[in-house]
């Protein structure tokens, strides 16, 4: 559940590296030409209107959400990614949390931030949104002059905030539907679109070719620490919706839905797209 | 240059022209309704969410309590809790409305403390806002860490409430709280085959 609240809060990409996540970008590939969009699913691929007959046959409403026509498959597959969570990530988080304090973890996920830069960089020029590309290469520049190589977020307390780009949301702007509702394993809540999006970073990240010939052990570390240091930080916010939750795999996947299209649009509120306030009197 | 007669003012494009102006005049008029209610919702915001800082800030104890008392008096609570209940909101029976709606409050003021601690800044500012109508305001704001932490985005949706407003909705890291909330309520629902006294019992349990 760590890498899916990554995904979740769209603070970073996961993958594996070296040979292992080339691998990887291939099946993503294959597995995704199998997830087509089915009928039900609306054009921009995020909408499915559901018309029931209610009792006063009034409340036709259009209740936004991801189609899911593999439910059975996703609740199976959720659960053991929350059981490899619960058994192996939190744990390795909570210790984590134990052994490095706050100040070192912060620069930790900075640098990590640091290091997703040519990928956001790709996806922002890809975007055409070149004021974000130039946020994007200003941090890159002043981070690793007077950041200690990306170790400080200098950039960031000088007002040039971070945001995260990745193929997915490049795809998206460029009106490509999401397609299904896909739990994956390991990797968690995602769609075939984003799952796409996920090997095109894969291949386009420089350090998937500079870990190339390293050792295993050092070509997942970007991976592991990634991971480790993303559950870290949803530590208590996991817990609390977990405790929360009526359904925790419905409530994952809304928060997935949520959370994806405000990426996809920059964290903008798109007004018009929001439901109506119910008149109430 | 003499005017061709493709240029000659007739009486119909005089018309237009005198329909045109006036509309262009008559538009400060129009947008000064929400333009007004947005100022008001921006200084409401920065009261409530200067109080609600305040109470995330205090103490663990005391904390579900005042977080009650403010949404008693600032959240739209009937709206959240038929928006709630999406498709299913005919199923809300008229004598089980005041006990839904206190346990709404009750749940939402639980979650509110659990989450709070992260959540706790020193200042909030507002960064403007929009009304998507005359009763519908969305205000943005930013709220600021003393730790240093990057200051997190949050937007209050509200629902003008005779001359002020109530909040509606909240949206943090991307996320509408009620909408949110809208998915799991009509999921306990529809898993329970549409019986509404499950999501109670859910509620009951919080």
């Amino acid at each position: 559940m760590g890498v899916l609240f990554i995904d979740m809060v769209g603070m970073r990409d996961k993958g594996v590296t070296g040979l292992s996540r080339l691998l990887a970008a291939f099946c993503i590939v294959a597995a995704t030409a199998i997830f087509i969009a089915p009928p039900s699913t609306l054009a921009d691929g995020n909408r499915i209107v559901i018309q029931p007959v209610s009792d006063d046959g009034l409340d036709e409403i259009e209740e936004p959400g991801l189609d899911d026509p593999f439910e059975g498959v996703n609740r199976v597959i959720f659960a053991l990614n929350d059981t490899v969570d619960q058994i192996v990530l939190r744990p390795v988080a909570l210790v984590y949390r134990t052994v490095l304090p706050r100040p070192l973890r912060k620069g930790v996920a900075n640098f990590l931030n640091h290091a997703r830069t040519p990928v956001t960089l790709a996806n922002d020029i890809l975007q055409g949104d070149m004021k974000r590309a130039e946020t994007t290469m200003v941090r890159f520049f002043l981070n690793t002059v007077a950041g200690f190589g990306g170790l400080r977020d200098i950039a960031g307390e000088a007002g040039w905030e971070y945001h995260s780009e990745d193929f997915g949301q490049t795809l998206a702007t460029y009106g490509v539907p999401s397609g299904p509702y896909i739990v994956a394993p390991i990797l968690g809540p995602s769609t075939p679109r984003h799952l796409v999006g996920r090997a095109v970073d894969i291949l386009a990240n420089p350090w998937t070719w500079i870990l190339w010939d390293a050792t295993t052990l050092e070509s997942i570390s970007p991976t592991l620490g990634e991971t480790i240091s993303a559950r870290d930080d949803a530590l208590e916010t996991l817990d609390a919706t977990r405790e929360g939750s009526p359904d925790y795999y419905v409530t994952i996947k809304s928060l997935y839905r949520q959370n994806r299209e405000s990426e996809v649009n920059n964290g903008a509120v798109l007004e018009e797209e929001l439901p109506d306030i119910p008149d109430v009197r | 240059m003499p005017l061709s007669s493709s240029h000659r003012v007739s009486r119909r494009n005089l018309l237009k022209g005198a329909v045109a102006l006036s509309a262009l005049f008559a538009a400060p008029l129009i947008v000064s309704a929400p333009a007004a209610a947005s100022a008001a919702a921006e200084q409401y915001v920065a009261s409530i969410g200067k109080s609600i800082l305040v109470v995330a800030g205090g103490s663990q104890g005391q904390m579900s309590g005042k977080f009650r008392n403010l949404m008693a008096r600032h959240a739209a609570i009937s709206a959240i809790g038929v928006f709630s209940l999406g498709k299913y909101r005919s199923k809300l029976p008229g004598s089980q409305k005041s006990e839904y709606y206190s346990l709404i409050e009750k749940f939402v003021a639980g979650l509110f403390v659990k989450y709070a601690p992260q959540f706790a800044g020193n200042r909030i500012e507002i960064t403007g806002s929009k009304a998507r109508s005359a009763r519908d305001v969305i205000v943005s704001s930013k709220v600021h860490f003393a730790s240093g932490k990057a200051p997190l985005e949050v937007q209050w949706r509200l629902l003008k409430a005779g001359s002020g407003f109530k909040i509606f909705d909240v949206r943090v890291l991307g996320v509408w709280l009620a909408i949110q909330q809208r998915t799991e309520f009509t999921s306990v629902i529809k898993r329970n085959k549409g019986d509404f006294g499950a999501l109670l019992k859910f509620l009951r349990s919080k």
